[in-house]
């Protein structure tokens, strides 16, 4: 038996230990003061029987009873002496009394044995007493042998009877003393019984003393534990009660034996009592039930099992009144304080929690959402003012050749510098926000040459370097294999470009160098690093931090001095993140900065570079007509795109209406029924997916092909796309060779009764087919579809930007890279893809300094520039229009 | 007494009543010794009598009193015979008031001993 509670509830550990040697020692001692009583009780009974007070006090009555007897004889026998006639009937009380007297020396004699000779007086007693019984025998004789007797013979007799008196008196009084004496020896005795009985009564008593004291500490004891205990329990059930859980004890066979009340709250049953009913025909859904109700025992073993190590279970559980309802569920098992096992069951409904993470899931949303707004707002900025700076830039540049006075061509200079710089600059921020958009990255890897690249980059950097006392260089080191990678180019072009500028931008004087270090082929792949070193002011440590972080400069002087935005470095980290690597800084104020990264760079052979032959293959696929009279309408706010598409759709047989908003389109299809439509994505007012939601909604035109033209492929609007309604989205520019493709798809995909189509990657892969036709047959379109005039300074200001930029070319102007990689993106702008392969083999080869490349793209691009202008010039003379500004 | 009433009893009315048979040593005698006779309780019956005090009265004229509830059925017996033999005043005959004083300790007491009445001559009986 142990009896052991802890409680460290307050204060120190007391440990209320009920130890078994304490109960061992009580048992024990309560054992001994029994034994010890039975003992000595019964010792004191015995010596008391074996004293034989009773038979001593009879004895003394015997003894004295004998001078009696012997007197009343004596009587009779003077009685008998003294009667008037002797005769045998004299005899009759004579003898009576004889025969008395001789029973009790009889009796005296038969305690003879009682007495020891050794005692003093015992042996005269002894001898006494046998003396009497002799003198009883002799007068026995006398007395048995008169019939009748003779006065002599009585006298005689009481003569020999009178001899014993004296022995008489001896034996009485000597067996008085013998006996009194006995006496007070079993008085002595008795009385040291009772010393002993005295003694071990105190003994019991001093045991039972101990017993009480350890009974009432004991009481004490259990009293405190008892008080401890309730006050554990009772704060336990405060806690539990307290609870915001469902806490639920259980019995090992699933009954409720009690529960807190917000439990009660979870199950909806605050007036119901569930003690003694079963938790599962509660709160477990239907199918569970069964399952629990085949086998309690095994789904309480297999419960428990799921939730042995403590973890919660979301699971759906319902309510008294069979509403189901979402909850987290954890179960422990526990022995109650029988040792029985429970089962404690906490419940929490998650309604409230899953409401809370739905409500913080829609703020993350709408935070998103307007985070990517403002994205999709800047990069739309972006685009809006790339537009106007290509103007300003191109005005100024056709400023050049006037008479100006120096101060003039100063202020030109200046003018023409921010230009660049503003165009710079929005183009850092439009591949930020591209970026920005966070779409994963998508585009395969490709085979690419980082020291190609390389090359190409230092070479811009030269050219920008020229006017400082700055060298540009780079440096390989290869452990043997091949140069080219597999990677992104795109991003690799960016981070070194953007690292490069940076460093040509804030070094005075000294070096830019760039190393390329090619790691060995390991097991874990090969490796390379790049490190872009300058010999420029350096960053302090305490703010480089800050440094890749976005639209930040070191200190707002330098910011000024250098007038950078400080998205370069931001740039260059992003585009180094996409290819798997991180921009590590490594700088001093006034030592310089070394910017390096390594990424992965696994080996792939060189891609030979082949020149890209013309082909004819916007021509190759006849174009797509309409079998039957149809209705088309272009939705667009430029009335260049407008009367474009409108040529293109009419050239495919459609009857073309145009609206320059959507709301006009919004009105014109509910008075036209069109089976096709062509909607450019940003207008003002109504955009192109609102607007085709809106003819969706239930115009006239609700169930025409709706043909979404946007020049930002961008993909968050593929939510919006889905939502519109439209087939899908086309890429500007848009050659009629690929509008007829799509629209033949769409219309007779419809007639199929086909499914519209998502938002294809086909319409982004155009970018990268090399589609080069000497001839655009586009540019004629373009000329047809447009107003003569309106179409005239347009086309006039595009094709004088690529003449300069190739007459700049040809005379090697400082700038004329810039002007090639301008010239080139407004040749891809007015769809003239071939022309802008051309100038774009030119910028690489000048950045390879590769001469001989430079020098066949350059004609390439001349040759087809001239058939273009011829095209032009012999469609002006076909229109008798000899003095067409093209004709050049 | 005006309403007193006599019962003479001799051995063969006594011998009559069922006997009662037991061994013992007394305090007056040398070894064991079987006594046997009618219970004192049988005689009284015998004598149709009742009352609450029973006067026992040896030859010598020595009176012991007993309360009638000390009386049990069998003890004590009024013995007539030692070791199957009658016997004489010498032998504290004729009749002897016995107890099995070896049976019990409750009959080795002061007030046994005194009730031990031998030569017993009278028996009286008082309301």
């Amino acid at each position: 038996m142990k009896l052991s509670v802890r409680f460290t509830e307050g204060g120190p550990d007391q440990d209320v230990r009920i130890s078994s040697r304490l109960w061992f020692s009580i048992l024990l001692l309560l054992f001994v003061g029994v034994g010890a009583t039975v003992f000595v009780g019964s010792h004191v009974v015995r010596n008391m029987v074996q004293t034989g007070q009773e038979s001593l006090d009879n004895r003394t009555w015997v003894f004295a009873q004998l001078e009696v007897d012997y007197f009343r004889f004596e009587t009779a026998l003077h009685d008998a002496i003294n009667a008037d006639r002797l005769s045998p009937a004299v005899m009759r009380p004579l003898r009576h009394a004889f025969d008395i007297y001789y029973s009790r020396v009889d009796t005296v004699n038969a305690s003879n044995s009682l007495f020891d000779a050794a005692d003093p007086g015992g042996l005269a007693l002894q001898t006494g007493i046998a003396r009497t019984v002799g003198h009883r025998d002799a007068l026995a004789g006398l007395i048995d042998q008169i019939e009748i007797p003779t006065r002599e013979e009585l006298v005689d007799i009481l003569a020999l009877s009178k001899e014993v008196l004296p022995t008489l008196r001896d034996v009485t009084t000597g067996a008085l003393m013998q006996l009194t004496r006995r006496y007070s020896e079993t008085r002595q005795t008795e009385e040291m019984a009772v010393k002993q009985f005295i003694a071990l009564s105190s003994v019991q008593a001093l045991v039972l003393f101990a017993i009480a004291i350890l009974a009432i500490r004991l009481a004490i004891k259990l009293r405190i534990r008892a008080t401890a205990m309730k006050r554990v329990g009772d704060s336990f059930k405060n806690i539990v009660e307290a609870s915001l859980d469902g806490v639920v004890l259980l019995s090992s066979k699933g009954k409720i034996l009690s529960y807190n009340s917000a439990a009660a709250t979870i199950f909806d049953c605050h007036d119901t009592d569930l003690v003694g009913q079963s938790l599962a025909d509660i709160a477990l859904p239907r199918l569970r039930h069964t399952a629990f109700k085949s086998d309690p025992a095994a789904f309480m073993k297999s419960a428990l099992g799921i939730l042995a190590n403590r973890s919660r279970l979301r699971t759906q559980l319902k309510t008294s009144r069979g509403r189901m309802f979402n909850a987290e569920v954890a179960l422990a098992r526990h022995e109650d304080t029988f040792g029985r096992s429970i089962i404690i069951a906490f419940v929490r409904d998650l309604k409230d929690i899953i409401a809370h993470e739905n409500d913080l899931k829609r703020a993350r949303d709408k935070a998103l959402q307007s985070m990517s707004a403002k994205g999709r707002f800047l990069n739309m900025m972006s685009h809006e003012m790339k537009t106007p700076l290509h103007g300003v830039i191109a005005s100024l540049d056709l400023l050049q050749g006037d008479a100006l006075s120096p101060d003039d061509h100063e202020n030109l200079q200046i003018a023409r510098d921010s230009a660049a710089a503003a165009l710079a600059q929005v183009e850092d921020v439009l591949a930020i926000s591209s970026n920005e958009a966070g779409t994963p990255e998508t585009t395969p890897l490709k085979p690419f040459d980082p020291v190609e690249v390389t090359k190409l980059i230092v070479g811009q950097a030269r050219l920008k370097a020229r006017h400082k006392d700055v060298t540009v260089g780079y440096t390989i080191t290869e452990d043997g294999g091949d140069s080219c990678i597999l990677g992104r180019e795109e991003a690799f072009r960016r981070a070194v470009a953007n690292l490069v500028d940076n460093a040509v931008k804030f070094t005075e004087i000294g070096s830019v160098k760039v190393h390329l270090v090619y790691g060995p082929e390991d097991a874990s792949g090969r490796r390379l690093t790049v490190k872009v070193s300058d010999t420029g002011p350096g960053i302090p440590p305490d703010v480089q931090d800050r440094a890749f972080e976005d639209f930040q400069t070191v200190s707002h002087g330098e910011a000024l001095r250098y007038a950078g935005s400080g998205l370069g470095l931001g740039i260059a980290r992003r585009a180094v993140v996409r290819m798997g690597g991180i921009l590590h800084l490594d700088s001093r104020k006034n030592e310089g900065s070394h910017f390096s990264f390594d990424i992965p760079a696994p080996s792939v052979p060189k891609p030979q570079l082949t020149r890209i032959e013309p082909q004819a293959k916007e021509h190759a696929a006849p174009l797509y007509r309409t079998q039957t009279f149809a209705r088309a309408l272009v939705v667009d706010d430029n009335a260049a795109n407008r009367i474009l598409m409108q040529k293109m759709l009419e050239r495919l047989g459609y009857s073309v209406q145009c609206a320059e908003n959507g709301e006009h389109a919004v009105d014109l299809s509910d008075t036209w029924r069109f089976a096709l439509i062509l909607m450019d994505i940003q207008m003002p007012g109504l955009d192109g997916f609102e607007t085709a939601m809106a003819i969706r909604a239930g115009s006239f035109s609700r169930d025409a092909v709706i043909l979404g033209i946007t020049a930002n492929l961008a993909s968050q609007d593929a939510e919006r796309f889905k939502v519109s309604g439209m087939q899908e989205m086309l890429a500007k520019p848009l050659t009629i060779g690929q509008l007829s493709e799509k629209v033949s798809h769409h219309i007779d995909g419809l007639k199929d009764g086909s499914l519209p189509s998502l938002p294809v990657v086909e319409a982004i892969e155009a970018e990268d087919q090399f589609v080069i036709s000497a001839t655009s047959g586009n540019l004629s379109f373009i000329s047809e579809s447009m107003e003569r005039d309106e179409f005239e300074g347009w086309l006039h200001a595009c094709f004088d930007e690529i003449r300069r930029a190739l007459d700049a070319a040809a005379r090697d102007e400082p700038d004329f890279i810039q002007a090639i990689h301008k010239a080139a993106g407004t040749a891809a702008f007015i769809g003239l893809p071939g022309l802008q392969a051309a100038l774009n083999q030119m910028e690489v080869a000048s950045a390879q300094t590769d001469t001989g490349l430079f020098t066949s793209a350059f004609f390439d691009a001349s040759e087809i520039f001239r058939k273009i202008r011829v095209d032009l010039s012999g469609m002006n003379d076909a229109d008798n229009r000899s003095n067409s500004p093209l004709n050049v | 007494m005006a309403d007193s009433r006599s019962v003479n009893f001799d051995r063969a009315r006594l011998d009559d009543l069922p006997q009662q048979e037991f061994t013992t040593s007394t305090i007056w005698t040398v070894g064991d010794l079987s006594f046997s006779g009618p219970s004192l309780f049988d005689v009284l019956g015998a004598a149709d009598v009742s009352g609450s005090t029973v006067h026992l009265v040896a030859a010598n004229g020595y009176e012991v009193r007993m309360a009638w509830e000390e009386i049990e059925e069998t003890v004590p017996i009024v013995a007539t015979r030692i070791d199957g033999e009658p016997f004489s005043v010498r032998e504290k005959g004729p009749l002897w008031v016995v107890f099995p004083y070896d049976l019990d300790p409750s009959y080795r007491t002061e007030a046994v001993y005194a009730l031990s009445i031998w030569q017993l001559t009278d028996v009286r009986v008082s309301r």
